[in-house]
């Protein structure tokens, strides 16, 4: 008897002792983008950015060694925030997962490039980790680099994650955006054409007018401009592949008459729009040397007006109607290879707005081409192997094709890319990582680049 | 919490128990027949004007222990036959009675059904057509979850989720979340619109299953729209007895096999059941392991405990049962080669369930029922990252990578049965039924709460007729009940041999509680709650003609053919929301309808037992209402037969279990490259059947062994994008994971 309830008491027990604990919680680790970096000798300043892996619930204190050659600090440079005795402390504030910091060439000063100052992680306050890459080697000229790993810093928003962000392989940078940043880019080559802004899925229709403050809600159909999750069509979006001559917008007229207006709703995706009184009304003029934007909300009578000079340091020159202003979004054209972010795109034959889009520097001269592994692998791509890959000045290449998102989830390991940049480095790229699946962060990829051959 | 209360109750009832001494008592004992000479199982056994009773167990013995003294003894089966006669008890003496044979045959006494009944009623005689699946049939299947057993059965089809390792029942063209799943008569909880609590029961406790199809709104209120599994759990005979079980079988995943764990199934059980002057008490553990990882299907490590303890006189009944259940689901993701971490995805289920469960027969003429039970169900996701290389585990932190979802319920049921008089009983009732839930999933920390009075009679006109007329009254906290759910049945016995059953039924299904605050967005879910859904209801017909016995020498017939037309409004499914298409929610669409018929038989013949039906079910084209020229529903035949084969001299069982799924079409709308069509898509017909082997090689100890899925079905041919889950975009649909092989070893000790 004494056995049925020990039996009975005993399975219960091994039932509810069945929880098991929980694994902990992946380290917090600092560290610099990459392990060297250039300044070139053109730039007074270059920003240095330490990322941690997720932001913080606690203020983090970080003190970071100043070890120069062949430089003082305070004679050649000085930072900001400023250093003492060498030791530069940063705080990363709660709630953020990032510090940056500038380095500041002095005025006037001659430096043969072979100078250099590293920047040594010394200690971070807890709970954060040292992460692998806890020095930075800055050189004051620019790099070509050999290779590297970076986490591409694309922000919060996993599958939509705020930023865009620009890649230069040769010297280990990358820069975000925020997508929603702006809203027309402008044309810097020879032909006069306006791209709207494909990372926010903004859409466009035309209207047969050319008055602008004679434009009104009544003039279109507002559904029209509906993108995503089924709904829309190319003709309200750019050019999925970047063909400027088939830009949304019609190509700017040095007749004015033949400029309309134009209504876009400036972010979408989801297949609805803003209400009609915050869509925004535009027509561009040309000018000898640039454009002439007009803009209004839909329903107002008075419209403002932005002058936009073409320049040649940039592929395009983008405005904001929020600032209504000019704002900084691509890098100079020689200084970005790739582009990573939240794009409207297509799939199946119908637009689709997602992620994870890459796009290289076509306009700016960057050739790509993709390496399936079964032809040659990673690690055997070489010099000798370059003769042989096909290149290509296409947008998209790299595109969504190295990584899935059904079957098995995550990169793709079976291909890798080989991006030409245009001074002609040639580097061999793969990618890592890009959302939990795959071991990653969906919004923070990682890719591994190594220099195949210098210019 | 609530789990070490009850851990301390259950102590504290057992105590009692334990300590009672052995008194100055004597025994009774004997062996009960059927008028065919089989044993009789299940009959009670009571000393009338005394507490002390008992039930035959499958042998057809009883003992019971008494008080010394002069007693009348009662053997009673169905309620009715009943037979008497003086014993007298001696102190210290076992008095054996010679064998009792009732008026009542083998067959009459295994189709004992008690789903929608006042009390265990034959099948004959009951107003609603119920389907039994009896303790044999689960026997000779060797089952290792519930859905092993239900699978071929006629109407029923299972769909698999892959994504999530859940399997959904659809019943007669109705799907899983408008089926009502029972556990002797108290509702399972579920989180969403699968029946996965289904699998979560284990099988080793369940007797016999019932299923009734069509509504049963009035006596089970919500979700009783398409039919209900009452899942009847093996139970104490009373009297004095100590069972001991143990089972242990192995099966492979098609191919796939590794001794006791890894690819396979592996399944142990033991129980111990213990009855002494009317005290029960008894416990089974199991553990069921599957895995199928290397053809896809997930992982699923489970532990099922649960115990009972129970007292019972001959006026009253009671008894307290928990089931426990952990379960864990294993999604182990491939290795990236690139940084030699892994992702796994592992769901962890916890359920608790308490009942409570009271039977009081006053008099003759009026008896109680009540049944109180509390769930406390959970369910996390939990993600983690492993790195192969050095066997590092982190949690991730993607969003919804890290979830736990918290359901309780709290339900109570009680019913009196009053018999007016020979031609007239009543059964009014009331069901309270309060369920809550919280979660990062769920918005906010909603409760829903119903409570319902429910009341039917049954009605004897003439000989022939009998009616049962009824009506539910709920009311909700949440959404607008229908104000009354009204139903009636009759059965009218047209001839000795031939019975028709004619129902109407209204039926109704409460939003739930996820489809009403659900709230889930991630990298590839955008879904939301609708707190503004309607309840689903239904409108119900359907009939059958029951006919028996055609006898011919050792061969009988029995055969039964039935029809259905249900209509359903207000049917609640996902869509897109018309204010933001990139969400998904909850809907209220007009219409659905199903209808079809049936045609089973029964053919015994000596030693042989065959089951032969068909079934043609219609699902409503929706469709339809667009075009014109489509049909109205969509058809799906389906076969089944069942051999079994009982050699007596080496006391062998071989048996075959075999079903065919016809085509099964759907119309459905298609966009390609921005054009919607109609079109017409199908799931392939596939053919299912197992085959077991089942000797008893001593009193105590049996083995079974066999093949299941003899077709080596893996994948079926699906030519729509739209198969029913939430985890699939068409294509071929997984049935099962390719022929298996079982062998398993019983061990059955008992002790009268």
């Amino acid at each position: 008897m004494k056995k049925v309830s020990y039996y009975l008491f005993g399975f219960i027990l091994l039932t509810a002792a069945c929880k098991k604990s929980d694994p902990a919680l992946p380290d917090n680790q600092l560290a610099f983008t990459a392990a060297t970096q250039g300044l070139a000798s053109t730039d007074a300043s270059i920003d240095i950015t330490l990322n941690l892996g997720r932001a913080t619930d606690v203020a983090v204190p970080v003190a970071i060694e100043l070890q120069s050659a062949g430089v003082t600090y305070g004679t050649e440079f000085t930072t900001v925030p400023a250093a003492a005795s060498n030791t530069l402390n940063l705080t990363i504030p709660a709630g953020s997962s990032s510090a940056t910091f500038k380095v500041v060439k002095k005025d006037g000063v001659f430096l043969n490039g072979t100078e250099s100052v590293s920047f040594v992680i010394k200690s971070a306050g807890s709970p954060v980790v040292l992460g692998s890459t806890n020095t930075l080697k800055l050189s004051f000229s620019s790099i070509v680099s050999t290779g590297s790993e970076l986490t591409l810093q694309g922000g919060e928003g996993a599958s939509a994650a705020v930023n865009s962000v620009y890649v230069d392989l040769s010297a280990n940078a990358q820069s975000s955006v925020k997508r929603i940043s702006w809203d027309l880019g402008f044309y810097n080559g020879d032909d006069f054409r306006v791209i709207l802004n494909n990372t926010s899925a903004a859409s466009v229709v035309a209207v047969d007018k050319t008055d602008i403050n004679a434009v009104s809600a009544s003039d279109i159909t507002i559904t029209d401009l509906e993108l995503g999750f089924g709904k829309g069509t190319f003709n309200i979006f750019d050019d999925v592949t970047g063909d400027l001559t088939k830009t949304a917008i019609a190509q700017v007229s040095a007749t004015d008459a033949s400029n309309k207006v134009y209504v876009i709703n400036r972010v979408g995706g989801s297949g609805t729009t803003a209400a009609p009184a915050d869509l925004v009304k535009v027509r561009v003029l040309r000018t000898t040397n640039g454009y002439t934007l007009q803009y209004a909300n839909l329903n107002e009578t008075t419209f403002k007006t932005l002058t936009v000079t073409k320049s040649t340091a940039t592929n395009f020159n983008y405005i904001s109607f929020e600032t209504n202003a000019p704002v900084t979004v691509e890098p100079a054209k020689d200084r970005w290879d790739i582009v990573w972010g939240y794009s409207a795109y297509f799939t199946t034959g119908i637009p689709y707005v997602f992620s994870d889009l890459v796009f290289t520097n076509y306009l700016g001269g960057t050739q790509s081409a993709e390496v399936l592994t079964t032809t040659v692998s990673y690690d055997a791509y070489a010099e000798a192997n370059i003769a042989t890959t096909t290149f290509n000045n296409t947008r998209n290449t790299i595109g969504a094709n190295w990584r899935a998102t059904t079957g098995t989830v995550g990169v793709k390991t079976d291909r890798f890319y080989v991006v030409k940049d245009s001074a002609g480095n040639v580097y061999k790229l793969k990618f890592i990582s890009f959302t939990t699946q795959d071991g990653g962060t969906r919004g923070y990829p990682k890719i591994q680049y190594a220099l195949v051959k210098k210019a | 919490m609530f789990k070490y209360i009850s851990i301390v109750l259950f102590y504290l009832l057992i105590i009692p128990a334990t300590l009672s001494a052995q008194n100055e008592t004597g025994s009774l004992q004997g062996t009960i027949l059927t008028s065919d000479g089989k044993p009789a199982q299940g009959v009670s056994v009571q000393l009338l004007n005394s507490p002390y009773g008992a039930s035959t167990q499958q042998n057809g013995k009883y003992l019971l222990k008494a008080k010394p003294g002069n007693y009348t003894v009662q053997y009673k089966a169905l309620g009715s036959v009943s037979h008497q006669e003086e014993v007298t008890i001696s102190a210290g003496k076992v008095s054996t009675r010679p064998d009792v044979v009732l008026e009542v045959t083998s067959v009459q006494l295994k189709d004992v059904v008690v789903t929608g009944q006042y009390a265990p009623q034959s099948l004959k005689n009951s107003v609603y057509m119920v389907r039994n699946i009896t303790a044999e049939q689960i026997r000779l299947r060797n089952p290792a979850k519930v859905q092993d057993v239900l699978v071929d059965q006629l109407g029923i089809r299972f769909t698999n989720d892959l994504t999530l390792g859940t399997s959904d029942i659809t019943l007669m063209g109705v799907s899983g979340q408008r089926v009502k799943i029972l556990l002797d008569g108290v509702p399972l909880l579920d989180r969403g619109d699968t029946r996965e609590s289904l699998n979560q029961v284990d099988i080793n406790t369940i007797d016999h299953i019932e299923l009734v199809e069509g509504p049963m709104s009035v006596s089970y209120g919500s979700d009783a729209l398409g039919g209900v599994i009452n899942l009847i759990t093996k139970k104490g005979t009373g009297g004095e007895s100590l069972r001991a079980t143990a089972r242990i079988q192995e099966e492979t995943a098609g191919k796939q096999y590794k001794a006791f764990d890894g690819s396979g199934i592996h399944m142990e059980n033991v129980g111990l059941n213990w009855e002494h002057k009317g005290w029960q008490l008894s416990g089974n553990f199991t553990r069921n392991n599957f895995d199928g990882a290397r053809l896809g299907w997930m992982p699923k490590d489970q532990y099922l405990g649960n115990g009972v303890v129970g007292y019972r006189t001959n006026k009253w009944h009671v008894w307290y049962r928990l089931d426990g259940t952990d379960e864990t689901l294993r999604n182990d993701g491939p290795v990236n080669v690139e940084t030699n971490v892994r992702i796994d995805q592992h769901f962890l289920t916890n359920r608790w369930m308490h009942q409570l469960q009271g039977e009081w027969q006053l008099n003759d003429k009026l008896s109680f029922n009540g049944a109180a039970s509390y769930t406390d169900y959970s369910r996390r996701t939990q993600t983690s990252s492993l790195n192969v290389l050095t066997g590092d585990r982190r949690l991730t932190l993607g969003p919804g990578e890290q979830d736990k979802a918290v359901f309780d319920t709290k339900f109570f049921r009680g019913t009196a049965q009053y018999k007016v008089s020979d031609k007239v009983s009543l059964q009014p009732g009331f069901e309270v039924n309060l369920t809550g839930s919280s979660g990062a999933r769920i918005l906010g920390t909603p409760a829903i709460n119903d409570y319902a009075f429910f009341i039917s009679s049954e009605i004897l006109v003439g000989r022939a007729l009998s009616l049962r007329p009824g009506a539910r009254f709920t009311k909700n906290s949440v959404y607008d009940a229908p104000p009354v759910i009204p139903s009636l049945n009759a059965k009218i016995k047209l001839t000795s041999d031939l019975d028709l059953r004619l129902a109407y039924a209204r039926g109704y299904r409460s939003p739930a509680l996820r489809e009403l605050y659900f709230n889930f967005f991630d990298a590839s879910h955008s879904i939301r709650g609708n707190e503004n859904l309607k309840a689903e209801h239904s409108n119900s017909f359907n009939g059958s003609f029951a006919w028996r016995a055609i006898t011919i020498g050792d061969v009988s017939i029995r055969s039964t053919a039935g029809g259905f037309y249900n209509q359903f409004d207000n049917l609640i499914t996902t869509g897109y929301d018309p204010a933001d298409p990139s969400v998904m929610t909850y809907i209220n669409i007009d219409k659905y309808k199903t209808t079809g018929g049936t045609f089973e038989n029964t053919i015994s013949y000596r030693n042989l037992d065959a089951k032969i039906g068909f079934s043609y079910t219609g699902v409503y084209n929706r469709l339809q209402e667009d075009d014109n020229s489509l049909p109205g529903f969509t058809w799906y035949p389906e076969v089944n037969s069942n051999l079994m084969y009982h050699f007596k001299g080496i006391k062998t069982d071989v048996s075959l279990f075999y079903k065919y799924n016809g085509k099964l079409p759907a119309y459905e709308l298609r966009t390609v490259e921005g054009v919607t069509s109609i079109h017409l898509a199908q799931r392939a017909a596939f053919h299912t059947a197992d085959l077991t082997v089942n000797k008893f090689i001593s009193r105590n100890i049996s083995i079974g062994g066999g093949v299941r899925n003899l077709f080596n079905v893996t994948y079926v041919n699906n030519t729509s994008t739209d198969v029913g889950g939430a985890h699939s975009t068409g294509g071929p649909v997984p049935i099962w994971y390719g022929r298996s092989y079982f062998l398993g070893l019983t061990f059955q000790y008992s002790k009268y």
